[in-house]
């Protein structure tokens, strides 16, 4: 073919000219954008396709000029949110907060929007500033599950005759319901085989069934057992690039299963996150705690709080924190430098963990607070 | 100290601005051209490169291998020229259920034919558009314009497929414009 179109391609191509940008000003304008951001930061069964509806239209989310900042080093999706009540707020949104049609109990991001679940259990999809149903689940107790740095989100849906784990996709916006027993497996007995969706990594998922905590590949449905017997919901923490987060009797430990995990010197065990390139670890703690995860050793970090922890990471080397002076003092979000240890306040004044629970507010970790 | 600290930082930034004016002036007339044939407009591509630009400048102390540089900005500009379209509708506008005249007689046969492909190119749908552009005229494989496109393969496999697809039925039996077997691309180095 092509040639022809080739040819087209690189004729009409060079038959116009462009003069060289102005640098300076790009840089101010970049510059601009920098002083912004960190403003801010101050500041194997059967699959069902589920149909979604009730589009409601939101301001646009992503970017300066609402259109996606590119993969790569830096999320597309802003990395620094939070919720209260019915308002997502972030110094990248526009204007700083999006207005939402519904409160927020617990929300995650992807690379291509957010998936935010509400007091009735509601799970909705906010893509490109269009906020969509896309499933149920536990009200009470919602739980979410996300890759950042993919378009995949997933739940349990306990609403149906049985729980079943449901992965939506942000890219396409379908949904796909997997069961959570595996064929010919024994019916789960007692707490320990209690379904529950542990974490989404790429196209693997890791979650419970009667075996165990199970990697299934999304793509194949084909289930492998990761850590048997699995009985407490945090078996395992997170997920990145084939690296998994273990939690037993010692605190965590990164591998690609238990038995060749690297035990992190000083942990407790908990909710965690992995940095986006994988290479470090948060946990949650009444101190911020970070590790190195090929060597198991501490970070030390130059912060003063005291409560503080570790939640999330805006880019591979930026720690996002928690941090608290006193009980009654207003909560603020510090972003500390991995390895460097350097921590400087991203957005001050959130207000204090009691007003703040009055209000709801949630984190991008997937859970309630204090969940 | 802190005025080692504040000077340490001055150095720091004006590095990065030396850096990128370099980056800015090798490359930016490959990423505007590329930018045009997505758009096909050339006020709107200049626009499209200022921006993905801004981004990438911003972005710049977090693009720990600078060597990356180009494939950010490039994805920028596609996500951009797609977010840009998608919002303003231009994606329905252009993209046409009528396509363009076929060439009249009495025109030069090969311009006529090219401009004719030019404007069935720029009807598609701007994934399509941009699909084919990254691995036609950029020479990118399937699994680097999907990266580009911030997209699965097998998304860039049918966004191809449909583009060439919808190029063929308007262009009909041109076999030699646009044959039937799938082109094999490498990344060349311009």
């Amino acid at each position: 073919m092509t040639e022809k179109l080739k040819n087209l391609l690189h004729d009409r191509a060079a038959a116009v000219d462009f003069a060289v940008p102005d640098v300076d000003a790009l840089t101010r304008a970049g510059d601009r954008r920098r002083r912004r951001r960190s403003a801010a930061v101050v500041a194997g069964g059967a699959a069902v396709l589920v149909a979604v509806g009730g589009a409601v239209v939101l301001p646009q989310l992503l970017g300066g000029d609402g259109s996606p900042e590119p993969a790569g080093a830096p999320a597309p999706t802003p990395a620094l949110t939070w919720a209260s009540g019915q308002t997502l707020y972030g110094p990248d949104l526009p204007g700083g907060k999006v207005a939402l049609q519904h409160d927020v109990r617990a929300y995650v991001r992807t690379s291509a929007g957010f998936v935010l679940a509400d007091s009735d259990g509601t799970v909705w999809s906010l893509v490109d500033g269009t906020e969509t149903r896309v499933g149920t689940t536990d009200a009470k107790a919602p739980h979410l599950v996300s890759d950042t740095q993919g378009t995949l989100a997933g739940w349990l849906d306990a609403s149906g005759d049985k729980p079943a784990y449901v992965v939506l996709d942000q890219a396409t916006g379908d949904t796909t319901t997997y069961d959570n027993q595996p064929a010919g497996a024994s019916d789960p007995s007692g707490p320990g085989s209690s379904p529950y969706f542990y974490a989404i990594d790429g196209h693997t998922a890791y979650w419970r069934d009667a075996r165990g905590a199970v990697a299934t590949d999304l793509d194949t449905r084909q289930a492998t057992v990761v850590d048997s017997p699995a009985g407490s919901d945090l078996d395992i923490t997170a997920a990145k690039g084939g690296l998994v987060a273990f939690n037993g009797e010692n605190g965590t430990s990164i591998g690609t299963s238990p038995a060749d995990a690297v035990h992190l010197k000083g942990s407790f065990g908990g909710p965690g996150a992995f940095s986006p390139d994988g290479h470090w670890f948060t946990e949650d703690a009444d101190e911020p705690k970070v590790w190195d995860d090929t060597t198991g050793e501490r970070v030390k970090l130059d912060l003063e709080y005291n409560f503080a922890s570790g939640y999330g990471w805006l880019d591979d080397h930026t720690l996002l924190v928690l941090g608290q002076d006193g009980w009654q003092d207003k909560l603020a979000i510090v972003q500390c430098h991995v390895p460097a240890g350097d921590c400087s306040p991203a957005q001050t004044g959130l207000g204090s963990f009691h007003q703040l629970d009055q209000e709801g507010f949630a984190l991008p970790v997937g859970s309630r607070m204090g969940q | 100290m802190a005025r080692d600290k504040t000077q340490t930082k001055a150095r720091e930034r004006a590095q990065e601005r030396a850096e990128f004016a370099e980056f800015v002036t090798a490359r930016s007339a490959a990423l505007h051209r590329a930018a045009y044939l997505i758009v096909g407009d050339r006020s709107l591509a200049q626009d499209l490169v200022q921006e993905a630009l801004t981004k990438t400048y911003a972005a710049w102390p977090r693009l720990h291998d600078k060597g990356n540089a180009e494939a950010y900005t490039r994805k920028a500009i596609t996500t951009t020229a797609i977010s840009w379209f998608r919002r303003k509708g231009w994606s329905h506008e252009r993209s046409t259920a009528d396509p363009p005249d076929r060439p009249t007689a009495g025109h030069d046969d090969q311009v006529a034919q090219s401009t004719w492909l030019w404007e069935c190119l720029m009807a598609l749908p701007v994934r399509q558009r941009a699909a084919i552009v990254l691995r036609y005229y950029e020479d990118l494989t399937e699994a680097q314009t999907a990266e580009t496109m911030g997209c699965a393969v097998g998304t860039v496999k049918s966004q191809v497929s449909a583009g060439l697809d919808k190029l063929r039925r308007q262009l009909g039996d041109d076999a030699d414009l646009l044959p039937l077997d799938t082109l094999t691309t490498g990344r060349v180095t311009r």
